[in-house]
This record gives structure tokens, C-alpha cells and sequence, in this order.
């Protein structure tokens, strides 16, 4: 049964002067209707023996089937300290060869049937998708279970995709966004904490046939997953295909210990790690320190803060280094929100010569929104722009199975998105100035600037916003 | 309402093909606005969609780049809109907007939740009938700044980011303008003047140059009350001519080498080839996913899956208004000899022409072309961008069932012939951009 969620309250955003309608062209924004109401999706949901959950939406416009398997503790957080890289080389893995398919008869298979399959490891599991077209699925779905239950992970493809993945790192360093990403996460995090190590040559030749298929028996479990089928679907139809495609799965190895407990790193002073990138032709800048996990009971509040600061077009941080000053094509802000805290991140690419003064504005406006009190319409707009935009996150099928899959991943129930409009309208000025004192710390913040050091080095220990350490790009990408 | 009628017809037979179709209303204004509507009312949301037939393929030389900065310039305002109030009153109404320019035509939209289609429509209008009212040197200045940053980012900055003006200045002639990029150069940038901005929105932002298109959950009735209520006082203007400049043909092969900041060497081969809905467009796309679509496509099968010797391939058929070019990309492994992958390039190409590949190979890449089709129906913002691109190059934004049917019919023999007329012994371009003191790496001709 679904619900139909009203968004009454907040509609009738504008109010349009008196007169105004009067004239043939208006003067004056248009008066709004009440904003429309919005269903979330309510999944039909069925639990197999083996312990996979099936959840079905349907959304029966368009002849499609969006599938998402979620497979939690098979992401990046559960790779073994020594071997970054194994879970997300694992999940590239598994349509490389399965039940005794070649990878490219999985390939040639899916392209006949106009099906695209996606596999990958985010940070708390792994992910594979099928985007097909119904008529196409039932055939589909078996080379899908296969390449779950049963992939070979043939030798010389494990050899193939090894090679990829060294070539890769190695023109990392061509990316200045790369570099600017490996550093900010190194410095942040360190390398005892999982969310501070990034993957390297070295550990990466280390990936062999018999670490993939161990990570695979222990970490791919039904217990642990969740299958969403979002489109032209039908539970009573499909589940008997479904039970036939994966009953069969059963977790064989031994669980890998959940990465729990991993203690937050402290900044205890803010720094600012500068990285050459001769001849750059703009800086790339983040700032930031551990943020919150995505249990947190200020979820909303910090959607709303950082809508504010840094997460929307008007937001602070763009108006300020994009519009205001036109240093930069785009800044924003971000929490990252994990099992455990990701870390918030303000960036840009800003040009060159004005890096020094774009640190200077971002930590303006880092301290501003810590101690000067929100303006009501600003605020206003935020609730609004995050309220009466949520429709647009469910227009379709892979979007819906996006939003699923976040919420399955983190233990979320569904009920999440009919209470999201209020929940995020309920936000009150107190709570947005409490989260942004709490988890916005430019006080103890690492600063990662990758950029032309012969330009910039000297205005950015000129400005003293805190003290400078030059770091080799060969500890970043290696 | 369902998004589409008659979408069965993607589970028969081909010769059903012209039954697709994305259900539309269409009006035009007084003032020669042509509008298009298509109602959907499975997600509570709105898209309008503004075309202006002008890009950068209308610019004139010494103004490279202008098509693109004007689109920034028409988001800082306009006659009853003070600056930055267009961003700030759709996201007070939860809507997102934006514009991108290419060399054939501009393109503005919100995505809103339905109710606030009058707010959407009232700022299109405003600028439409209004821009010039509150221009501005300090505006124009402001968004320069932006747009070079832009550049730094997306071309300057970017391993390889050179790649596509190189390309645009070696393939057409000078004067032409496919020959500059649509981001333009530096110096144009600078050049850019108040004057060219009034003198380019009277030319080209006039409403009998536009096609609005709302598709979503509205009705059509109202939508046409209220695009008559906000656009039919702004008048119309002369007539555009499309640009019609004759491109001669290559007059030779020409090799062109680049060192850049970059890791791998990196080869690209571009050949002249049909425009956008020309009749050889549907087989050089299918051309291109035989070349390099799938793992077992000939060159992603026999450079990256088995010699192992390319980290990735990619061919692709940029048709567009004036002309088409058809690219490969292989980007090598550390220190290969560009040479070795330029052979292969042309033997895949070489035995297309010689004799046709197998219907499978064709079916396969027609099967994702379909997919395509639908998934980009998902949106009710993309489904107005389609409806707008079949009207701007076909002339019937209806276009969608002999869309998918032209791609239906795309035979074997027809992607020989293509490959034999367009590709294989014919006049070509070839980039190597190889790494610092590594020229010895690139392409080179009589190898």
C-alpha cells in the first residue's frame, strides 16, 4: 500500500505583488500553486531461505527492469589493510568469466540482449546492476546470477585486469583531481584507518587469483544482500524466477570481521599540504577533516547546512569563488557519509594565480557559518530547495534503485523516504547553527592544494591562515 | 498518462518500429515561437526546455567562443529579474536549472516540481524578451572569469585537453567555423564586448529562433495559457539563416604530433563522415560499436583484450548540423609506438571494407542502440531535449519511430559500404599526443 505524502505546507513559495496580474507580461515572479503531492515508493519485499531480501517497486511507464544486488561487507571499508584495492578488484572481476561463460560470451550474451552490466565496490558493499529490457530480463537475470554465484575468475583474466589497473595508477599522476582526492584522504584519515589508504602499484600487483576467490567465498553472502527490482515489475510474476536465479546461493567461507570500532583520527591543528603539479594551470583545493556516519540523528540538519554552505548553485561557496570573485568554474561542500564518519570535504579548482585568496574566502566562509546566525530566507530556500526537489530523486528506475540501495546499505528501512519532506521542513535555525559548529571545524583542518609551486607557494604562507608543508606527489599516487 | 503510447511496439517485430512515439502538442505564437508539449504524469515534476538555434558553429572568427559565454551572460538577470534572483527563486521552488552550448545550437532548461512551471516559463520569458535591459559590463566581466576557469578545467588542465581544438583547427578550413571549439580561445574571450552581446541577442535570442518544449506533469491547456500570457509581447526579429559554408574534402592525410603532461601515449585517427541525420549516420554509428562497443568489438578484442597493448579504445561518429567526423581513440600502454596502433586501426578498418560483418555484430549493436532509446525516456528533461533535437534537425519532433527504425535497418552490406566510402583509403587526420621528450613515440607518416 502506498502513501501518498502531502506537501502542501510547503508550497505557495512566491507571492506575487498586487496588480500584477492585471498586466499582460507580469513584472513580478508568478504566484505558485501548493507543490504537488509525491509517493515515495513503498518496496513489496520478500525474504528468501537462504536470507537474500527481494525488493520489489514498480514503476510501470517504461518497459524496463532496473536490478541492483547489494552485497554489504564486500565494499572498500573490507579490504584487507595490505590489499586496498581487493574488493572493488573483486566486484571488476565477476563478469570476467562465470560458470564456465568466457567474459566476452558474458559480454557478446548481454549485448544481444541490449542489457548493460555494471559491477563495483562502494565503501560498505559491493554493487552489481542490470539495466534491461523487460522482454529481455528472465534471460538476462540467469547470466546476472551466474556472474554473482559462480564467477571463474580465470587466471589470465585476473593477469589482464591486474595489468589495467598498474597502468591506471601509474597516470594518476596526470590527474591533478587524482592526486588532490589520494592526498586529501591519506592526510586526513592515515593509513591505519580505511578510509585513509587509496590504492598503489605495489599493492596492487599483489592481487592474485587465490585473494580474489577467497574475498569472494567469505565476503558475498545471500544473508548479507539485498536484490532491487525497480521498474516494470511484478513480485508474484518474478519471484519464482528469482528463487530459481539465486536459492541455490549459500555462504560457504567464513564472515570477514566487520571493520567496526576503527578509531577516529584527531587533527589537532589546521595544515596546508601543498603539492606540485608544474605548470598547472589551476590549484586544486580541499579542505576538510573526519565528518559523521550516516546514522547520525543530524542527518537533516546537515543536509540543510550543507545545502547552504556548499551543496547547491546559490550555496556560499559557489557564489562566493565562482560568482562574486570568478575564480573558479565551481566550489562546493560535501559530507560523505559512511558506516563510520567519511570525511566532510570543501573543494574547487581554482585558477592559479588566485589560489592563496581562494584559501582565504574558503576559510571566510567556513568560519562565517559557524558564527554569524543564518538569514531566514536563506535558510527558507534550503529547506525548500531540498523539500520540493525530492520528487525529482524518484523519476526513475535506476534513481529509485539508487536511493534503495544507500538506505538498504546502511540499515536504513524504506519508511525513510515518506518522512523525508517533514524531517527536512522541521529543521529549525538552532539545529543548523549546532551542526555547523559540530561538524565544521576549519580549525582542525587538513588543506590539500595541488598546483604549480613556483606560483603559489609564497602567497599561501604570505596569507597565515595556517602553516605550510610541501609533500611529493610520489607519496599520493605511487 | 503513460510516458509513451504504443511501447509494446519495442517488444515486436521491427516493422513496428513506427509505432514508438512520444505523445505531443504543438502551437506556435504570433511572434513565431514554436512551442511543443508533452504531458506525463508519472513523477510530479516539469521540465522546460529552451532551444535557441544559434552555437558556436554561427560565430564569426577574432569571436570564438561567444555562443558559449553569451549562455553564461543569460542566467545573471534580465529586465525584472535582478541578478542572481534566477538561481534563487527555482531553488526557493525546489527546481534545478542549467544551458549548454555545442556548435549547432543552445540549449536552457529547469527540472521543477509541477507547480512551479508559471515561475519556470516567467524567467525564460524574461530573458527572452528582456536580457538587454539589465546587462551590464561588470556581468559580462563576471562570467568571462568564469568561462576562462571553465576552460582551465575542462582543456587546459586536462591531460589530452587540447585534443578536440587541435582536432577542429586540422579538419576544417580556416574561417569555418567547426575549426575553433565551442569554449573559444583566450583571446577571444577577452575581446568579447557589451556591444557583441546586444548585437548577438538581437540576432539570434528573438522567439521565432527559439523552440520551448515542456514535457511532464502539466497540462497542455494550461501550459498554452501560459507561454500566451509571458511570450507573445517579446517581438520577433529576422530571420536566421543556418550557416551553410562549403567544406571541401581533405586534401590529404595529414599527421600531427603534441607532447603533453601525460603518462601514455595517445593516437587519434579522424575522418570526414556524414552529418547529423544524414543518410550514412545510422551505419557509422553501428560502424563505430563493431569497432570498439563491446569486449568483443575487432579493436577492443584484438588491442586492449589480447595484445594487451592500448589501455582503452574508442570510436565514435560526432555527426552534427554542417558535418560529421568519425573518430578512433587508443590510448596506449606506457611506451607503445603509436605506429603499432595506427596499423591496427586501419587493418580493422581495411577488413570491414573488404567484406561485411556478421549480422550478429550488427544486431548486437543495435540491440544497446534500442536500450537507448528508452532508457533516455526516463526523464521528462530528456525526453523534451529529444523532442527539441528532432524538430532542430529533422524538422518533425515526431521524429522517434523512424528514429529507432533507420537503426532497425541498418544492414551488414550497409556498414561495409560506409566503412569503403568514408573510412578506409580515404583522407584522414592523425594525433599522437605523447608524453615530455617522447616524440619518438608518435604516428608517423610512410611507417
Amino acid at each position: 500500500m502506498r502513501r501518498t505524502l502531502p506537501i502542501v505546507a510547503v508550497g505557495a513559495a512566491l507571492i506575487a505583488a498586487p496588480g500584477a496580474a492585471q498586466n499582460p507580461f507580469p513584472t513580478t515572479p508568478p504566484t505558485l500553486g501548493a507543490a504537488p503531492s509525491v509517493t515515495p515508493p513503498t518496496p513489496v519485499v520478500r525474504t528468501m531461505a537462504n536470507g537474500l531480501k527481494v525488493m520489489y517497486v514498480r514503476m510501470p511507464e517504461l518497459p524496463v527492469v532496473s536490478a541492483s544486488l547489494v552485497i554489504r561487507g564486500a565494499g572498500t571499508t573490507d579490504d584487507p589493510a595490505e590489499l586496498p584495492g581487493l574488493s572493488s578488484f573483486t566486484a571488476s572481476m565477476l563478469d570476467e568469466g562465470a560458470a564456465g561463460r568466457t567474459s566476452l560470451q558474458i559480454a557478446d550474451q548481454l549485448e544481444m540482449l541490449g542489457a548493460s552490466l555494471g559491477t563495483g565496490a562502494a565503501w560498505d558493499a559491493a554493487q552489481v546492476n542490470l539495466y534491461v529490457l523487460r522482454k529481455n530480463f528472465p534471460e538476462a537475470l540467469r547470466i546476472f546470477s551466474d556472474v554473482v554465484l559462480r564467477p571463474d575468475f580465470p587466471a589470465n583474466e585476473v593477469q589482464r585486469l591486474r595489468d589495467e589497473r598498474v597502468t591506471n595508477l601509474m597516470r594518476g599522476r596526470d590527474e591533478p583531481g587524482v592526486i588532490a582526492g589520494n592526498a586529501f584522504q591519506a592526510l586526513v584519515f592515515g593509513a591505519r584507518h580505511p578510509y585513509g589508504r587509496f590504492a598503489t602499484v605495489e599493492a596492487t600487483r599483489g592481487l592474485d587469483r587465490a585473494r580474489v576467490e577467497a574475498f569472494h567465498r567469505a565476503a558475498y553472502r545471500p544473508s548479507n544482500s539485498t536484490l532491487l527490482l525497480v521498474g516494470d515489475v511484478d513480485p508474484a510474476a518474478m519471484q519464482p524466477q528469482i528463487e530459481q536465479a539465486f536459492g541455490s546461493w549459500r555462504a560457504t567461507g567464513t564472515a570477514p570481521a566487520a571493520n567496526v570500532g576503527i578509531a577516529e583520527p584527531r587533527i589537532e591543528k589546521t595544515t596546508i599540504f601543498l603539492v606540485d603539479k608544474p605548470g598547472a594551470a589551476q590549484s586544486e583545493i580541499r579542505i576538510g577533516h573526519p565528518g559523521v556516519a550516516r546514522n547520525t540523528p543530524d542527518y537533516y540538519a546537515l543536509q540543510v547546512l550543507n545545502t547552504i554552505l556548499g551543496g547547491s548553485f546559490t550555496s556560499r561557496l559557489n557564489q562566493n569563488l565562482r560568482e562574486t570573485h570568478g575564480w573558479s568554474y565551481g566550489a562546493g561542500s560535501g559530507f560523505s557519509m559512511r558506516a563510520a564518519a567519511g570525511p566532510f570535504t570543501a573543494r574547487s579548482a581554482v585558477v592559479t594565480a588566485k589560489t592563496d585568496s581562494a584559501v582565504v574566502e574558503f576559510f571566510n566562509e567556513l568560519n562565517r557559518i559557524r558564527t554569524e546566525p543564518i538569514p531566514a530566507a536563506e535558510l527558507d530556500k534550503a529547506k525548500r530547495y531540498l523539500a520540493l526537489g525530492f520528487p525529482q530523486g524518484l523519476e526513475t528506475t535506476q534513481a529509485v534503485s539508487g536511493q534503495l540501495s544507500e538506505l538498504v546499505t546502511y540499515g536504513i528501512e524504506p519508511a525513510f523516504l515518506q518522512s523525508y519532506v517533514q524531517r527536512v521542513m522541521a529543521v529549525t535555525p538552532e539545529d543548523v547553527r549546532r551542526v555547523a559548529n559540530q561538524y565544521v571545524r576549519p580549525g582542525q583542518s587538513v588543506v590539500v592544494v595541488v598546483g604549480d609551486r613556483s606560483v603559489i607557494e609564497a602567497g599561501l604562507r604570505a596569507i597565515n591562515v595556517a602553516p605550510v608543508e610541501v609533500r611529493d606527489v610520489g607519496e599520493f599516487v605511487k | 498518462m503513460k510516458r509513451l503510447v504504443a511501447l509494446l511496439a519495442l517488444a515486436a517485430a521491427p516493422a513496428a518500429a513506427q509505432d514508438l512515439s512520444i505523445p505531443h502538442t504543438t502551437f506556435t505564437l504570433p511572434n513565431g515561437l514554436r512551442v511543443i508539449v508533452a504531458e506525463d504524469h508519472s513523477t510530479p515534476v516539469a521540465a522546460v526546455n529552451v532551444w535557441y538555434h544559434v552555437g558556436s558553429g554561427y560565430e564569426k572568427p577574432g569571436r570564438t567562443g561567444f555562443a558559449h559565454l553569451f549562455e553564461h551572460v543569460m542566467f545573471e538577470g534580465s529586465q525584472n529579474v535582478p541578478e542572481g534572483q534566477f538561481d534563487q527563486l527555482l531553488e526557493a521552488a525546489g527546481g534545478s536549472n542549467n544551458g549548454s552550448t555545442n556548435t549547432d545550437r543552445t540549449n536552457y532548461y529547469e527540472v521543477i516540481p509541477s507547480n512551479a512551471l508559471p515561475l519556470a516559463l516567467w524567467l525564460e520569458a524574461d530573458r527572452m524578451g528582456g536580457l538587454l535591459g539589465a546587462m551590464s559590463q561588470q556581468k559580462l566581466d563576471g562570467q568571462r572569469d568564469v568561462v576562462k576557469n571553465e576552460r582551465r578545467q575542462r582543456v587546459d588542465n586536462q591531460p589530452y585537453g587540447t585534443l578536440g581544438e587541435v582536432a577542429s583547427a586540422a579538419l576544417y578550413p580556416e574561417g569555418h567555423p567547426y575549426s575553433w571549439s565551442t569554449i573559444g580561445s583566450m583571446e577571444d574571450l577577452s575581446s568579447a564586448s557589451l556591444e557583441d552581446v546586444s548585437g548577438f541577442f538581437r540576432q539570434y535570442y528573438a522567439p521565432n529562433n527559439a523552440v520551448l518544449t515542456v514535457a511532464g506533469d502539466v497540462n497542455a491547456a494550461e501550459v498554452r495559457r501560459l507561454v500566451e500570457q509571458y511570450f507573445t509581447w517579446i517581438p520577433r526579429a529576422a530571420a536566421v539563416e543556418r550557416p551553410q559554408i562549403p567544406i571541401p574534402p581533405l586534401a590529404a592525410t595529414r599527421y600531427i604530433t603534441r607532447e603533453d603532461r601525460v603518462t601514455l601515449p595517445q593516437l587519434a585517427v579522424v575522418w570526414r563522415a556524414d552529418k547529423r541525420f544524414g543518410a550514412d549516420e545510422a551505419p557509422l554509428d553501428v560502424l563505430s560499436a563493431i569497432l570498439t562497443g563491446g569486449k568483443s568489438s575487432r579493436l577492443f578484442k584484438r588491442l586492449v583484450y589480447e595484445q594487451q597493448i592500448a589501455q582503452m579504445v574508442n570510436a565514435s561518429n560526432d555527426a552534427r548540423l554542417l558535418a560529421g567526423d568519425f573518430w578512433v581513440v587508443v590510448r596506449g600502454k606506457p611506451d607503445t609506438d603509436l605506429d603499432v596502433l595506427e596499423t591496427a586501426v586501419y587493418e580493422e578498418i581495411q577488413k570491414l571494407a573488404a567484406a561485411p560483418p556478421s549480422a550478429d555484430e550488427v544486431r548486437r549493436a543495435v540491440n544497446g542502440i534500442e536500450t537507448g532509446f528508452v532508457a533516455r525516456l526516463e526523464t521528462v528533461e530528456n525526453k523534451a531535449e529529444q523532442l527539441n533535437d528532432y524538430l532542430y534537425y529533422t524538422g518533425d519532433a515526431g521524429y522517434v519511430g523512424r528514429d529507432i527504425a533507420r537503426y532497425r535497418a541498418v544492414t551488414p552490406a550497409e556498414v561495409q559500404r560506409v566503412a569503403r566510402q568514408y573510412l578506409a583509403g580515404r583522407n584522414h587526420l592523425v594525433m599522437s599526443y605523447v608524453p615530455q621528450g617522447k616524440t619518438a613515440l608518435a604516428a608517423e607518416e610512410n611507417q
